[in-house]
């Protein structure tokens, strides 16, 4: 089912409210995993389960803290069949929602996965200046949409960004392309978003060929910039020496693989007690070479990371804007994945049927490697 | 060269000092290394003094000693004697590959009173004197590859080897003769057989043939009394229109899913009596016939059928597809027929498999230029085997089938689809030089006054007694002609073959009666698929393949999975039996102990930090690890696992770990150069 729904009073945020205290006081759901704002006015994320406190819901917020896929994560590790969570996410966030559940991190029965257009975000640091005290900010910004393919302000993850519109969803509330002062666009793709939609007044329609034409330009000019960047990146950083560079400034906090999204396990392999070294190794070590630097080891974890990652990552930077030290993880990873995956013919999170390429194998594949 | 391994810890520390290398240790090992010359294999190249001297060196070492063969029994015997006068606690042996003689040395060890796992190889031999010319080069190459293995056996910890109990019962999948006689084998030493055949009787390939080569002893005559003996023997459980569903469990202890398809007669009411086969009206494609003839729907593939009865074939029965008919039903004397028969599930539970799947011969409607399917007179060399038979549609006259003529002229075409990279199979098929030579024998034995004439690239005649009957079909008047057929169609009745005289340098256009084809021989579907289901090693032909080539030929990797017949290459009847009393006695020398052992260096799992994302569970290929889905935590099921370490390698976060390979180990192995 899809089509177009009324927006009132120039509000599309305010009637993505709407729909959300119909779902929570019709029962529908019991309770809505959103962007809001937190108290001090910036990102943050939120678990809304009183119709009555749905102000705090900022569903259209252009900003982004973590990658919610790991609050996911964190809820619905186990199943719990009572529940009924809508995850009221962006396209990144429900992308790493889907590699998570083919990775049984997450179970899937209790939640409902609905999905917004986003067409990029600001870091959640310094957002607040960013907004400033415009209380109608989030509908400004999803009105400029000529804006979104150049806005360099954004999250380095979004700049390169090629799906603003979800690929996994039960239903999808979409603006992008449409004028979302009069109108949204609604699909639900399955029958538990079917059922969200029961008694909207929706007016059923194709898909508008102004929408599909902004998606596919926003997407296109994208994949331009992310090209020119990756061209940039492998001047800096192609071959051992100048890679080992790229990472010189890297502190070893494990920021980024603690804000990544399906970085999953529970115990970092490099805080495993295989990298405690006792002095004399570590001597051993800087003898050989006369010097080595320290902390040791941490061009091992980021390329350990990368390759434990490579095929999942669903590329949205969030480990960029979580390095203390402006590490360029995000345009690095963009390379690293989207080579992978496409060695693999894959694209993590787009579906939850497509196995995952470590665990799978064809007889056709790297063909060039061996025989042909 | 200074050696860096000595320069931290000085001197040789005394036996009872605190470790520096391993913290987690209270007491530093005591490493003995004992380096084999090879003769000159690895002395001719390695400077063993100076390897000798170097190794002494390091940290841990307390003796060197070389000798020119350790693996002798004086050799052995010096580890032996040096591991008590020394106090050893682990031991090296740098010499040939671990696969060669990782088993003596342990056991030399294990004999000595010490821990088996606690002795480790550094292969200097294959991985350093064999490919290294430089002696120098070599040396610290040798040095490097001992000093690597250190650093594994000091972390390497005592193990005991895991025993599990063996049920003595073998399945063997696939009764042709393969099949036959490897159950039998089994079953004649005393132990039970469960012979699952997916046709309705025993006897595969082998009963379609006429005569066979070099003897031309009749094929049915040499294969009813195995097959009668099969049918009969109190010890084999014979399930027949049977496939194998599933398989679980491990060596010693399989469970195994058979799925007995709907047969609509019942076995033990039926007398096989033949009298619903003489009227069933339905019609359909026979398999056994190679389309020579429309079978009938409810048929059995032979007079001599074991078990003789028959089945009806769902597709082609009027009364299962349109509900009318029932004759069958109606002349049955004894009421055996079941219109309401299902597949029906039966599980067995067996110690050892005997694979023996067979072949196919290669669909030649794919070799677009050789005309199958198009020519009705081109037909494969089982149709033609089926045409020689006297229990075949003709009673062993050579009629053609387009119009029953007797042909004059036959052109036997050799390789085709073999040999041939294009096609995807650049093997030789192996049996068909000699079969051909024995269907045109045989042909003009039939028809005296035939012309046959053979297209070949190479006639191979590698068995005994072959090379003669290659002279006796060439003695005979049978044309060889050498050189490769591009082409083959139909001229008004006649079959034109266009193929090049490479011996006369000139292209040829033969006008024959009829071609038969020798078409490639490949591994039988249905085995293939099989092989897939149990995670069986296949090579690139779909060919089971053996655990090693030259030394394992029946066993497979996976253990307690044993191959016989064409399932693993092509072959003869000689080799085929052969091999499948190989395969059984494989099978009885396991079940001649009461316990099995298996290797110790499993996976484990460490219950801590694993948070059952299954990317084990997904990449083990022998089923050994499962994630409980309610605790999501992965468990080992170490009596399967081979110790293969892929799931180790997969779990990102290290939860997966392969005892006496732990990461640790590994990272300051790979940490040494």
């Amino acid at each position: 089912m899809k089509g177009t729904l009324k927006v009132d009073a120039k509000d599309p945020e305010g009637t993505i409210r709407g729909l959300f205290a119909r779902w929570l006081k019709e029962d529908r759901l019991s309770a809505i995993l959103t962007p809001a704002y937190s108290a001090s006015g910036t990102a943050t994320m939120a678990l809304v389960s009183n119709p009555e406190k749905l102000a705090a819901a900022a569903p259209l917020m252009p900003a982004m803290g973590v990658n919610s896929a790991s609050i996911v994560a964190e809820i619905a590790r186990e199943s719990s069949p009572n529940a009924k969570v809508g995850l009221f996410l962006r396209s990144c966030e429900l992308r790493a929602v889907v590699e998570l559940m083919k990775l049984k991190q997450v179970m899937p029965d209790s939640l409902v996965l609905i999905g917004v257009d986003c067409p990029g975000t600001y870091k959640a640091a310094g957002f607040r200046n960013v907004r400033g005290k415009d209380a109608d900010f989030d509908n400004k910004h999803v009105r400029e949409q000529l804006g979104f393919a150049g806005n360099v302000d954004f999250r380095m993850g979004c700049q390169m960004c090629e799906y603003p519109k979800p690929l996994v969803y039960d239903l999808n509330v979409g603006f992008i392309g449409l004028d979302p002062d009069k109108e949204l666009w609604v699909e639900a793709a399955t029958d538990k978003g079917k059922a969200l939609l029961e008694g909207v007044e929706v007016n059923e329609s194709e898909e508008p060929a102004g929408r599909k034409a902004a998606l596919a330009d926003l997407s296109a000019k994208r994949k331009a910039g992310t090209a020119r960047r990756i061209e940039e990146l492998d001047k800096a950083m192609l071959g051992p020496e100048k890679l080992a560079q790229y990472f010189s400034d890297c502190l070893n906090c494990h920021n980024c693989m603690n804000v990544c999204p399906v970085c999953y396990c529970r115990e970092c392999f490099f805080d495993s007690d295989t990298f405690q070294r006792d002095i004399s190794e570590h001597v051993r070590v800087s003898l050989r070479k006369g010097v080595t630097r320290m902390p040791s080891e941490t061009l091992l974890f980021h390329l350990t990371r990368m390759n434990h990652m490579m095929t999942s990552c669903v590329q949205c930077g969030i480990c960029e804007d979580s390095c203390p030290v402006t590490i360029g993880l995000a345009t690095l990873f963009k390379k690293v994945s989207q080579n992978a995956q496409q060695a693999f013919e894959y694209v993590s999170g787009r579906s939850l049927e497509e196995p995952l390429p470590l665990t799978t194998f064809r007889e056709t594949e790297f063909l060039k490697v061996g025989e042909e | 060269m200074p050696n860096d391994e000595c320069r931290l810890t000085g001197t040789q520390p005394p036996a009872d000092a605190q470790s520096t290398i391993d913290n987690r240790q209270s007491k530093i090992p005591r490493v003995g290394v004992f380096v084999c010359h090879c003769g000159i294999n690895i002395a001719g190249v390695v400077k063993i003094p100076e390897l000798l001297e170097r190794v002494g060196t390091m940290s841990g070492v307390v003796v060197t000693k070389d000798y020119k063969y350790c693996c002798s029994d004086p050799g052995q015997q010096m580890i032996r004697d040096s591991i008590k006068s020394d106090k050893l606690d682990r031991v090296i042996v740098a010499c040939c590959s671990p696969t060669l003689h990782e088993t003596t040395f342990r056991n030399a060890c294990g004999e000595a009173g010490l821990n088996p796992y606690l002795c480790e190889i550094a292969n200097i031999r294959e991985q350093c004197a064999w490919v290294t010319a430089d002696k120098d080069e070599a040396t610290t190459k040798a040095c490097g590859i001992v000093r690597t293995t250190l650093t594994k056996v000091v972390h390497d910890q005592p193990l005991e080897a895991l025993t599990v109990p063996i049920n003595k019962r073998a399945l063997v999948v696939g009764a042709g003769i393969a099949g036959i006689q490897a159950a039998l084998d089994i079953a004649n030493a005393g132990y039970e057989v469960v012979l699952v055949e997916k046709e309705p009787s025993i006897g595969g390939h082998m009963a379609q043939l006429s005569e066979t080569f070099p003897t031309l002893d009749c094929s049915q005559c040499i294969l009813t009394p195995r097959t009668v003996e099969t049918g009969r023997h109190p010890k084999i459980r014979l399930m027949t229109y049977s496939e194998i569903d599933s398989v679980s469990g491990y060596v010693g202890n399989f469970k195994v899913k058979v799925r007995q398809k709907a047969r609509y007669v019942d076995f033990k009411t039926c007398t096989g009596c033949g009298a619903c086969l003489e009227k069933c009206p339905g019609r359909t494609e026979s398999w056994f016939e190679r389309g020579l003839v429309r079978g009938k729907a409810i048929y059995r593939l032979l007079p001599q059928a074991v078990p003789n009865r028959p089945v009806i074939d769902a597709k082609a029965c009027i009364y299962l597809t349109k509900g009318k008919c029932g004759v069958c039903a109606k002349v049955c004397p004894t009421g055996a027929i079941r219109y309401d028969d299902t597949d029906k599930f039966v599980e067995e539970e067996v110690g050892a498999i005997v694979l023996a799947t067979g072949y196919e011969l290669f669909d030649a409607t794919k070799l677009g230029s050789y005309g199958v399917g198009r020519v009705p007179d081109v037909i494969d060399g089982l149709a033609f085997e089926r045409l020689l038979s006297a229990s075949g549609p003709t009673s062993g006259d050579v009629k053609r089938p387009s119009d029953g003529k007797v042909p004059k002229k036959i052109v036997f075409v050799q390789c085709a689809g073999s040999r041939d990279s294009t096609t995807g199979m650049p093997y030789c098929s192996k049996i068909c030089c000699m079969y051909t030579a024995k269907q045109a024998i045989l042909y003009r034995h039939r028809v005296h006054d035939g012309q046959a004439t053979i297209c070949y690239i190479d006639v191979r005649t590698p068995g005994k007694g072959f090379e003669e009957f290659y002279k006796r079909a060439t003695d005979d008047g049978i044309q060889y002609l050498r050189g490769k057929v591009s082409k083959i169609f139909r001229e008004g009745d006649k079959v034109m073959v266009w193929a090049s005289d490479t011996l006369a340098g000139r292209k040829v256009e033969l006008e024959a009666d009829m071609v038969v084809l020798a078409t490639a021989v490949v591994a039988n579907p249905d085995g293939v698929a099989l092989a897939r289901k149990l995670k069986t090693q296949i090579d690139a032909h779909g060919f089971m393949t053996e655990a090693h080539p030259k030394l394992r030929p029946v066993e497979t990797l996976t253990a307690g999975f044993f191959l016989a017949g064409c399932g693993q290459g092509p072959k003869d009847i000689p080799e085929t039996v052969a091999q499948a009393s190989a395969a059984a006695a494989k099978v009885l020398a396991m079940f001649g102990n009461t316990r099995l052992t298996h290797s110790p260096t499993t996976a484990e799992v460490d219950e801590e930090i694993c948070v059952g994302c299954g990317y084990c569970e997904r990449t083990c290929a022998y089923d050994a690890v499962k994630v409980d889905p309610a605790r999501k935590k992965a468990a080992v099921n170490a009596a399967l696992c081979e110790g293969c370490g892929a799931c180790a390698v997969a779990c990102p976060s290290g939860a997966m770990t392969h005892k006496n390979f732990t990461k640790k180990a590994i990272f300051e192995m790979a940490d040494q150069f």
